[in-house]
């Protein structure tokens, strides 16, 4: 049904837009952008490339430089040194208003004199489209976002979830080939995200701009993205399509600011196991690419998902080939669908497994289980990217 | 007749309050929210306005209320509005009053805008540096800020000294209406930079940046979002100077001339050379009448603006 909606909409917007500015998505090139405040570099020589109707996002911790890039592609901040190209055409020294861009907000940034359709076709008016043609292209960025009826409202008499969807459909309604956004989700709250989620995807489909979505929220960046850069201290950590980024983090920054892990420290052996403080040998997955090489003898890394791992009791026999400890329960959190069970398995070290929450089996602390995985499951963690080691 | 004359004033009186509540309201926002209980919506609060609000009757009301008795007292009764308004003389100050007040009102905001907009990006160090050079001419005397100005005005002041040695022609800067409106608008100046600066640092300035990433240039992102956002601001401004302006009295006195004389000084002259106290009340009265007519105008004029209050706001 939301799709006959959207089917309808897209109809109109291409009878609708202007030549110049239907085309889909732009290709955008960053090299070697860098900008610093003062003594304090925000961002530190960032290299991206986004293809054209790609969806993009920027995750990472806050003070890491997001919003720093997007400024500076927007236009609003200059780079110190380094490179912004759109198709090939460097626009370093364009103006912002002549980049011809989609922007939302995190504060939505609404005109607050101004009635929701004067908002949605400010940026037709900039462009000069004449006012029959703009009724018709604001009305129909409306009902993408589903606020048809609210037209006449001042941002002021609407909830928040609604000024975010008038911020998007005024970002989108020119249909720019390039869309920024700064946490545009940030201040709602979680339901409302979930829906709004679903409509930037739906939006992006069916508008086809190149999108740099810029977040903190591992679950959004999941789900939205073509791929993920994560960002940390001004530089791009990891840049992968989110289950790789999932499955193979690269460093252990990434494998505990996406999603819950396990980080394994210890030393590589001949063989290619990981050999732990107190002596276990654990087999982990192929040493190859890059992370092998790194682990020639000497001091590694292991990345475990708390989902890839078992528990059982220690009467049952592990099957030949799997990796097993055991621990002592020390904590048990109930999450619904799942639950999360942390162990101590000797030598201050903590495992957290998360199994299905089912058939009223608990897991009573003190007891003593063992935990275990394949080997597959094991990710090397490149010791060359690693830049903190241990840190979780 | 006379009570029914009374009556009308005083309906004429509580509308003009009414008007120049709303006009605060509309212009200095959510500043004047403690107008709100004179409209008897917050009880508890109503009730520790009250003292002010007699004591204000007392001091302002009581006087008013005397000057109206003193001009109607004479033998032409209340037909003294009438003479004076049949009077080209009266007629001819009266007009340059107002005019003299909306030159000052223009100039003020020509330069208070700037000025206000400057104090919003500053930093915390420079907007302190200028507020207290706003707020600095407060504490000095009035009449000494005004000599000073006759100092450098004046045929053999500085400027025309300098202007003399530099070998240009001397301007005619005191005893007419430059020498005033620049004293004026001198002494004003705050009054236009304060509600000002008031209204723009409640503005967002993303907002320009999302006009700008809209495609709007600097400028028309400006005129577009900034300006209607700073309306307020003006309005208040405007009101708070013109108002001041229209019963100026030393600044016109040492800086103008009794050829071009403002109402205050034709209030005066009555009072002092004329004798006439009547005729000096009866002026100051339509000086009162006059501004609150304003107001009220004002107010019809900002109801009428478009898109200035939402309707059901919260
Ligand atoms: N205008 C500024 N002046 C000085 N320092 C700044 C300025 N803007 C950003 N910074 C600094 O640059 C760094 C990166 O900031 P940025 O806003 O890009 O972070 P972010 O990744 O967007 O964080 P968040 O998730 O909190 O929004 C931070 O250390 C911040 O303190
Ligand atoms: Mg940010």
């Amino acid at each position: 049904m939301a799709d006959q909606t959207s089917l309808k909409s897209r109809t109109r917007w291409r009878t609708a837009t202007r030549p110049q500015t239907s085309h889909g998505g732009v290709e955008l090139r960053l090299t070697g952008l860098t900008r610093s405040f003062g003594s304090a570099i925000a961002v530190d020589n960032v290299d991206l490339t986004v293809k054209p109707g790609e969806f993009m996002t920027l995750l990472g911790p806050s003070g890491s430089g997001k919003t720093t890039t997007l400024n500076m592609i927007a236009g609003f901040l200059a780079p110190d040194s380094g490179r912004i190209m759109f198709d090939g055409r460097d626009v370093s020294s364009l103006p912002a208003n002549r980049r011809n861009i989609g922007m939302v907000f995190q504060n939505y940034a609404l005109f607050p004199t101004m009635s929701v359709r004067d908002n949605v076709g400010y940026p037709l008016r900039q462009r000069r489209v004449k006012a029959s043609q703009r009724r018709s292209q604001v009305d129909a960025a409306l009902e993408m976002v589903e606020l048809g009826h609210l037209w006449d409202r001042r941002p002021a008499e609407l909830s928040g979830g609604q000024q975010q969807r008038v911020a998007l459909a005024r970002a989108i309604v020119h249909r720019p080939p390039l869309l920024l956004m700064d946490e545009p989700l940030g201040a709602l709250d979680r339901r409302l995200r979930d829906s709004l989620q679903s409509e930037i995807a739906a939006i992006h489909r069916h508008v086809g701009s190149t999108v740099i979505y810029v977040t903190h929220d591992q679950d959004e960046a999941l789900c939205l993205s073509d791929r993920i850069a994560v960002f940390r201290d001004g530089r791009i950590e990891q840049l992968s399509s989110p289950s790789d980024m999932y499955e193979q983090p690269e460093t252990s920054f990434v494998a505990s600011f996406l999603g819950d892990s396990n980080i394994l420290v210890g030393t590589f052996t001949r063989d290619g196991n990981l050999r732990l403080p107190d002596g276990t040998e654990v087999r982990c997955g192929p040493a190859d690419a890059g992370r092998g090489d790194a682990a020639v003898a000497g001091p590694a890394t292991v990345v475990v998902r708390p989902e890839r791992m078992r528990l059982t009791e220690l009467e049952a026999t592990p099957r030949s080939g799997t990796n097993c400890l055991v621990g002592v329960v020390i904590e048990e959190r109930y999450l619904g669908a799942t639950r999360m069970v942390a162990l101590d398995v000797g030598g201050d070290r903590r495992i957290v497994v998360r199994e299905n929450s089912g058939a009223g089996q608990t897991r009573p602390i003190g007891s003593r289980l063992r935990v275990c995985w394949e080997p597959a499951d094991g990710v090397w963690i490149d010791r060359g990217a690693d830049r903190h080691g241990e840190s979780s | 007749m006379v009570g029914g004359e009374r009556r009308l004033s005083g309906q004429h009186v509580a509308v003009a309050v009414r008007g120049m509540t709303d006009v605060l309201d509309a212009t200095v926002g959510s500043g004047s929210r403690w107008l709100t209980p004179l409209r008897g919506r917050h009880g508890p609060t109503g009730l520790l306005l009250a003292a002010p609000l007699v004591l204000l009757l007392l001091v302002v009301g009581y006087p008013m209320w005397v000057l109206l008795q003193q001009s109607v007292s004479g033998p032409l009764g209340w037909n003294i509005f009438l003479e004076l308004l049949a009077s080209d003389v009266t007629r001819a100050v009266l007009l340059r009053t107002l005019l003299t007040a909306a030159l000052v009102t223009f100039v003020c905001l020509v330069l208070g805008y700037p000025y206000a907009y400057l104090l919003t990006v500053a930093s915390p160090l420079l907007r302190a540096v200028l507020i207290v050079l706003v707020v600095l001419p407060f504490w000095t005397s009035f009449t000494i800020r005004t000599l000073a100005w006759v100092v450098l005005l004046q045929d053999q002041g500085m400027i025309n000294n300098t202007l003399s040695t530099l070998g240009l022609p001397s301007l005619s800067l005191i005893r007419n209406v430059t020498g005033v409106v620049i004293g004026m608008a001198h002494v004003m100046l705050p009054f236009a930079v304060l509600p000002l600066y008031a209204a723009m640092r409640r503005i967002d300035r993303r907002l320009v940046d999302a006009a700008v990433a809209c495609g709007a240039s600097r400028r028309a992102a400006w005129r577009q979002v900034y300006l209607p956002l700073s309306l307020p601001g003006i309005v208040a401004a405007s009101v708070l100077v013109f108002i001041l302006s229209l019963g100026f009295f030393i600044t016109p006195q040492l800086l103008g001339s009794p050829r071009n004389a403002l109402l205050s000084q034709l209030i005066y002259m009555n009072v002092t050379q004329v004798g006439d106290n009547t005729t000096a009340s009866a002026l100051g009265v339509l000086l009162v009448a006059v501004t609150l007519l304003l107001l009220v105008a004002l107010t019809v004029i900002v109801r009428i603006l478009p898109g200035r209050t939402p309707k059901g706001a919260r």
